[in-house]
């Protein structure tokens, strides 16, 4: 065939082949599966165009110019990418602007994108080619593209490439590098380029079947491009790494640059020396430290010989003041050959010195290892080394500060240089390492604490001044007794009826409207304030009457606010009804179709209660707004404000009132109960008896007794309520008493020892009851189900502990379950952990089991703010008597047997911030971990040594010797561990065994403080 | 203004900043936003102690590189250096904007080279961090703020020119941190090595979420989340850790804290020079958004005296506000507030340490200034829209919102205002936008009435 009669033939059928297209759409036009049927009919026509348009792809050139535009949209979506770039390239521009517009169009409606790429960057300008994404794209788009842009070199051919590479140029680096090759435009010489040929591995990707190394052996230049681009550190992320991320393994050898580089250096083609100096240079460069590990692995496999290493000696030593560890261990084992060799000099020492002051302990280890094989080689360096070791010092771990002075001792001859550093750093030196560092200097060592003696005696005399009385309610006499014996006092039990409000931590109401919408305002953005929530409650109670004549304007906002919150704390929730019904007047809508969350519950009814008030415009202070922070009312104010309530025939009020009783403080009982004797009704009746007053028949609201009963007997059990219809359940009539255990679940996603701890608590008697009014028994009720998922707002926790500040056990186990849900995860917003404990702040405030539990998961959690705020509830506990470190042992050991993971490491990190504050923290410390040992007993977990170094140094501070029943155990630890080690060192410490005078002296001080404060209010 | 709201910027240095063994240190300098051709020269002088320098350039360095919240999306934008008679001064920021660093070269660590006074942006490389490096304690260090003619002329042909997206928000940051080192109260004061200590001691990642307060126990340091009145409030313990590499057994850190937002400044003080990293009061709070000019700008009582306060602007590295208002005769709270504005345009700087604000005009186009001030902007919007009902004798106002009215008190002890934006942040983040539209209306109302 001719190339006229090709032409002609192709036209025609081309034709043809339209007209049948569009008859056989027209047939389709109604039948109900039209689109798939199109669809498949398309494939099916498409084949047979696609071949026949290869067949005759040397008349393209020819024939697609002719044809109208959405003709040429349709067939080039037909054509070979090859025949179609070469087709294109030939186009001058007049035809190029017969079809731009077509084609931009046709990317718009978002047809076929491949052979439409390729049209637009041979067609049509910047904006329509900017438009044709570019990715995925395939050998043959490469070619194509190459072809109609080699030979268009389109203005904007530049401006291309500077936008693909500042992009990242995944999938077009290998086009911009044949342009480049080819001479069509300039070698680009941006860091983007440079980051453009890594990040895309040198144009090769995944669906490619050529590897990197193959790329790399093609084009040599980008072994060179690639060594410089080891200079850059791009802000956004790291450049180089040995192991890409989504990449699949079998892949990695031919896509990691790592691999690739290795391949060219053991085929002879990539010069080493270059390699090295590259990649040693970038190290000390300081690049982000995430980025260090690809060039420190490179330097690992290239194993530098002994000539080598020798070249890059100073660059080892700048390397020793690295930032990242593992690279200061890599130069410290490159320069310990060096040393070996007899090579080292003094231009060591400076970098030795920084690893000594790095937090690294190993690599101080063997920083100071070093030094003393120096010194063994290099006599003249001795002196210098001395120095140089006594840097050691600084460092926190007892090893280093142990080793450094072996060097010191070892090197230092006559020179006073040193002496001079050790007395520098003296006060940092380990307890253990102290008589040492005394001895090096020549100096006699203090005595621990002096002067406590003398402090002791004035105690004791005021101790013993004391009232009787008040001495025994603050079991004075036992601790006298205990100190002048020089036995471990016992922890303080503090006794409810203790006092404790004082005008500091007063309460103020809400004064005006304004202050209330204000209040309120706040309160919806979900402040951490519990009081806040509480004042508002009383504000709404107090001023639901006054509607001013601008009341919708103040109020405007805040409805508002209110209709539209979305808050993550369902308590808030209930306060924005409240504040739309009292604002509109109308009844507060209650939810009752499934109480999973009894607190919630009766929250619900307290706003319900304040919304039927307002609605009614009645007027009048909550009984149960706290008088006092932490949640105390004084029960004289409660008297009076239940008086002004009846006086006014205020309704509505049931389960204010019981929320009232459990707030009730201890202080000044009697007096409010000689000022209570006429209120009326069984409200009246009830609270007589928290008041202490007598016991009458139980009426129509047996949960104001069973609050009641709370109010009086806190813990206890109150006889007078057995066999009445308040009788129900733990902490109404009966006590409480609980029996717990954790059982370990294993994560699938965790590590080996990680798990999740499940908390199961069962307290005698069992929870029966289902109604929201017994507040204090359907608390516990929540806090004891085991929660599928632990959601809690720091504001939810706090009004939860303000709800019977008396005895928060509700609180300390819903704490101790959202804890136990952070036992193995970091911090986090959603889950409050902290608020939960802040309630044993309160010196008063019993350490009973329910918070020993909580503290001592706080204190193991990876949590950092339970953690902290363990540490704080720990350093206060021990501060005021109330924990002696036994008890605490005691849970922390129950929960070890029940097969808990404790981190011992995490758990001596809680405990250094407690032993730093004071004797008493010391003191309660060495307690605390003698009893964690001697009850895990042997063999101890193997990160034992972390507890045992911490006893060590804290007996030595202490001049205790080890306590009988802990020496055998330790004598059962043997070999050269750091277990060990730690054991020889508690076992050899010399001292008195009895109580030290500045323990004994913290703890008497704290107990009279404790009686001063009470002084200050006004026990029952 | 949207979070991605950028100013184009051009970095263009003469030469790279580079070590140069046996001399020293050359920065370059970039042109300024007035004179991009112009590359300043500002400084050549010899360093009493290199080493100390050397590494607080490395942590000004590290800030500038970091991002302390939601990494991702980072910019390294280089620092700025002013040089005035008696310090060179170099500041930065986070790329979160959370953290601010100045590093101070005090007039008595250098053998003094005074060559020109001004500020500019100053670039930092990598080859220039790996040479910082490696200075050391004992050797003869130089340092070039710039380069002369001949400088030039012999490094024809190595020009550095970044283009950049300055986000306004950072330059909005350096303009906001100005209010909050004014207010800054001296807290604690420790040895390097003692607040090393305490860095290892803090959780390398995962920290608590919860604020907590640096406290002393003893002679070391401990963590607690107690407040107490001798605490240092922090959040994010991570964005701490960047001192660590400066710390020394020799220096000084002093802490300084906003007790009523909760900044606290951490200041490394050696030989002769000073470093100090300010932290916002949250992780996720740039000090961009923070707005404590806000009040002042929208106020009018410093517009008398910012013309003539200006003027007196000569590069002090100390400006004595007692001093200049007698100078001017003017009362010293007109000058005091025209210092806040100016330091809100960028024209001054606030030296915690000393107490003083310092002359130094930021080398960026802050034409956009109303830009970076959405809420001034929207402010003035409502009033010139009339939405704005004012009752003067009360001192209250009714503003305008969308389908809602926003009630504004202008109270003694703290405005008031009923829109969301002031119930969650209580003032803490400045004025609302209707506050200042009540003030500027309650302002524009004196005005009227005194006239």
């Amino acid at each position: 065939m001719s190339g006229t009669q090709g032409i002609a033939w192709l036209r025609a059928y081309m034709a043809e082949e339209e007209r049948s297209w569009h008859a056989f759409s027209k047939q389709e036009e109604y039948t109900y599966d039209r689109p798939e049927r199109m669809e498949a009919e398309e494939v099916r026509r498409g084949k047979g165009w696609s071949r026949t348009l290869s067949e005759h792809a040397h008349l393209l050139p020819q024939l697609l110019p002719e044809l109208p535009p959405e003709r040429f949209i349709h067939w080039i979506q037909y054509t070979e990418l090859n025949a179609l770039g070469s087709a294109l390239a030939s186009f001058d521009e007049a035809k190029r602007r017969k079809f731009s517009k077509a084609v931009d169009k046709a990317i718009r409606v978002g047809f076929d994108r491949i052979h439409l790429a390729v049209a637009a960057h041979a067609l049509c300008g910047f904006a329509t080619v900017k438009r044709a994404e570019l990715w995925n794209i395939s050998e043959a788009m490469t070619e194509a593209l190459f072809e109609v842009l080699s030979t268009r070199k389109p203005e904007w051919l530049d401006k291309w490439i500077d936008e693909e590479l500042r992009t990242g140029a995944h999938d077009t680096f290998h086009l911009i590098r044949k342009l480049v090759t080819a001479g069509v435009t300039p070698q680009p010489t941006s860091d983007d380029y440079f980051t453009a040929l890594v990040r895309s591995n040198a144009g090769c990707s995944a669906y490619e079947a050529r590897s990197l190394v193959d790329a790399l052996r093609a084009d040599p230049e980008l072994v060179d491009q690639a060594l410089k681009a080891f200079e850059l550190d791009p802000a956004d992320g790291t450049l180089f790494e040995w192991e890409p991320p989504y990449t699949d393994t079998e892949l990695l050898d031919s896509l990691s640059w790592g691999p690739a580089l290795l391949t060219l250096l053991r085929d002879g083609q990539l010069e080493r020396a270059r390699l090295i100096a590259a990649a040693m240079g970038t190290l000390r460069a300081r690049i982000q430290l995430r980025a260090t590990a690809f060039y420190l692995r490179l330097l690992e496999r290239c194993a530098l010989t002994p000539e080598e290493a020798a070249a890059h000696e100073a660059d080892y030593v700048d390397l020793l003041s690295h930032p990242s560890s593992a690279v200061v261990k890599h130069a410290l084992s490159a320069l310990s050959v060096r040393i070996k060799a007899g090579h080292g000099n003094e231009s060591y020492l400076r970098g030795l010195v920084a690893v000594c002051e790095a937090e690294a302990k190993g690599n101080a280890l063997s920083a100071i290892r070093l030094l003393r094989a120096l010194g063994k080689k290099q006599r003249a360096l001795r002196p210098a080394i001395a120095v140089a070791a006594a840097h050691g010092l600084q460092h926190a771990s007892v090893d280093v500060q142990e080793k450094a002075l072996d060097v010191v001792e070892e090197f230092r001859g006559s020179a006073r240089e040193p002496l001079e550093i050790l007395r520098e750093y003296a006060e940092l030196v380990a307890a253990t390492n102290r008589a040492r560092v005394a001895a090096i200097l020549g100096e006699v060592p203090a005595p621990t604490e002096s002067g406590s003696d003398g402090e002791l005696a004035e105690l004791l005399q005021e101790a013993r001044s004391v009232p009787a009385k008040l001495a025994e309610l603050a079991a004075l006499p036992r601790l006298i007794a205990d100190i002048e014996a020089g036995s471990p006092p016992c922890a303080f039990h503090p006794d409810s009826r203790a006092p404790r409000l004082s005008d500091d931590s007063l309460v103020q109401p809400i004064a005006s409207l304004d202050e209330l919408i204000d209040c309120l305002l706040a309160a919806l953005e979900e402040r951490e304030d519990a009081m806040l929530i509480e004042r508002c409650l009383d504000g709404i109670s107090r001023f639901a009457h006054e509607r001013p004549a601008d009341f919708d304007v103040r109020t405007s906002a805040l409805l508002q606010s209110a209709t539209t919150l979305e808050s993550y704390s369902s308590l808030v929730v209930e306060l924005a009804t409240l504040i739309t019904s009292w604002i509109q007047r109308q009844p507060k809508p209650r939810d009752r179709e499934q109480v999973d969350d009894w607190f919630r519950a009766f929250f619900a009814v307290r706003t319900t209660e304040i919304a039927q008030r307002a609605k009614d415009c009645i007027p009048a202070t909550t009984l149960s707004l706290p008088t006092h922070s932490r949640g105390w009312l004084a029960p004289s104010v409660l008297v009076e404000r239940l008086r002004e309530a009846q006086q006014q025939g205020v309704k509505f009020q049931q389960a204010d009132f019981v929320q009232a009783l459990l707030r009730l403080a201890p202080d000044d009982r009697a007096a409010a109960l000689e000022a209570a004797k006429d209120l009326a009704g069984e409200m009246g009746q009830a609270l007589r008896y928290a008041l202490g007053g007598q016991f009458r028949t139980v009426g129509a609201h047996p949960h104001f007794w069973a609050a009641a009963a709370r109010a009086r007997h806190v813990a206890a059990e109150a006889p007078e309520l057995r066999d009445t219809p308040a009788a129900i359940g733990p902490y109404a009539a009966a006590s409480a008493s609980f029996e717990w255990r954790v059982k370990k679940l294993e994560v699938r996603w965790a590590s080996k020892d990680e798990h999740r701890l499940e908390l199961d608590v069962k307290p005698k008697p069992t929870v029966v009851p289902n109604s929201e009014y017994f507040l204090a028994t359907m608390m516990l009720k929540d806090a004891l189900r085991i929660p599928d998922f632990v959601e809690t707002l720091p504001l939810d926790a706090r009004l939860h502990t303000m709800a019977w500040p008396m005895l928060p056990d509700a609180a300390f186990w819903r704490g101790a379950h959202a804890v136990t849900d952070r036992l193995f995860r970091p911090a986090s917003t959603l889950t409050a952990t902290s608020p939960y404990l802040e309630p044993l702040f309160d010196p008063d405030l019993a350490f009973n089991e329910p918070a020993r539990v909580c503290l001592v998961l706080a204190l193991i959690a990876q949590d950092a703010d339970a953690r902290t705020t363990g540490a704080d509830v720990l350093t206060a506990l021990v501060e005021d008597g109330r924990c002696d470190g036994t008890e605490l042992a005691e849970t922390l050991v129950r929960m070890h047997r029940a097969g808990t993971t404790i981190r011992l490491g995490r758990l001596t990190e809680s405990l250094s911030r407690v032993h730093v504050v004071g004797p008493a923290q010391q003191w309660a410390s060495v307690r605390f971990l003698e009893a964690v040992l001697i009850g895990i007993g042997a063999p101890l977990p193997k990160d034992a040594h972390h507890l045992l170094e911490l006893l060590a140094e804290l007996n030595t501070s202490l001049a205790r010797p080890c306590p009988a029943p802990l020496q055998s155990l330790l004598k059962s630890i043997t070999g050269s561990g750091k277990a060990a080690k730690a054991a020889k060192r508690i076992l050899t410490q010399q001292g008195e065994p009895e109580l030290p005078a500045p323990v004994a002296a913290a703890v008497l001080r704290s107990r009279l403080e404790r009686l001063r404060r009470w002084g200050q209010g006004q026990p029952s | 203004m949207s979070a991605a709201a950028q100013l184009e910027h051009v970095y263009r240095y003469a030469f790279p900043s580079h070590v140069e063994p046996g001399w020293g240190l050359h920065l370059a300098t970039s042109g300024s936003a007035a004179d991009e051709s112009a590359t300043p020269y500002f400084f050549e002088g010899k360093l009493e102690h290199p080493e100390e320098l050397a590494k607080m350039l490395l942590l000004l360095s590290d800030v500038v590189r970091s991002r302390f919240y939601l990494p991702g999306a980072m910019r390294q934008l280089d620092p700025v250096v002013t040089c005035s008679d008696q310090v060179v001064r170099f500041e930065g920021f986070s790329s979160c904007c959370g953290v601010y660093v100045r590093v101070d070269a005090e007039g008595d660590s250098f053998e003094h080279g005074l060559k020109g006074r001004g500020t500019t942006n100053v670039d930092f490389n990598s080859p220039m961090r790996a040479a910082l490096g490696r200075i050391r304690a004992d050797e003869e260090v130089r340092l070039a703020v710039g380069a002369d003619e001949v400088k030039l002329t012999r490094s024809e042909g190595s020009a550095v020119e970044k283009k950049v997206q300055l986000p306004l928000r950072w330059l909005k940051a350096f303009l906001e941190v100005q209010a909050y080192q004014a207010r800054l109260q001296h807290r604690l004061e420790v040895d390097g090595v003692t607040l090393r200590r305490f860095l290892r001691t803090l959780p390398k990642s995962g920290g608590p979420k919860r604020r907590v307060f640096v406290v002393p126990a003893g002679r070391e340091l401990r963590l607690t989340q107690r407040e107490s009145k001798d605490g240092v409030p922090v959040m994010g313990t991570d964005r701490l850790s960047v001192l660590a590499s400066v710390l020394a057994p020799s220096q000084r850190v002093n802490v300084w804290v906003d007790p009523g937002t909760g900044v606290s400044g951490w200041e490394v003080s050696g030989a002769g020079t000073r470093a100090l990293v300010l932290l916002s009061p949250e992780v996720y709070r740039g000090f961009s958004g923070e707005g404590q000019a806000l009040r002042q700008l929208a106020g009018s009582n410093w517009e008398g005296a910012l013309a003539s306060v200006r003027a007196k602007l000569k590069w002090q590295s100390e400006l004595d506000a007692s001093a200049l208002a007698r100078e001017l005769g003017r009362p010293l709270s007109d000058v005091e507030a025209a210092l806040a504005v100016l330091g809100s345009r960028g024209l001054v700087g606030f030296d915690a340490t000393r107490g003083v604000y310092f002359h130094r005009e930021l080398p960026f186009d802050l034409s956009q200034l109303e830009t970076l001030q959405p809420r001034l902007k929207a402010a003035r919007g409502l009033v010139t829209d009339g939405k704005v009902r004012l009752n003067a004798e009360l001192r209250e106002a009714v503003v305008e919102g969308s389908d809602v009215q926003h009630r504004v008190r202008l109270l003694e002890d703290g405005d008031r205002c009923t829109c969301r934006w002031f119930s969650k942040h209580q003032g803490q983040r400045g004025p609302c936008k209707h506050i200042l539209a009540a003030r500027i209306s309650l302002e524009g109302d004196e005005d009227s009435e005194q006239r």
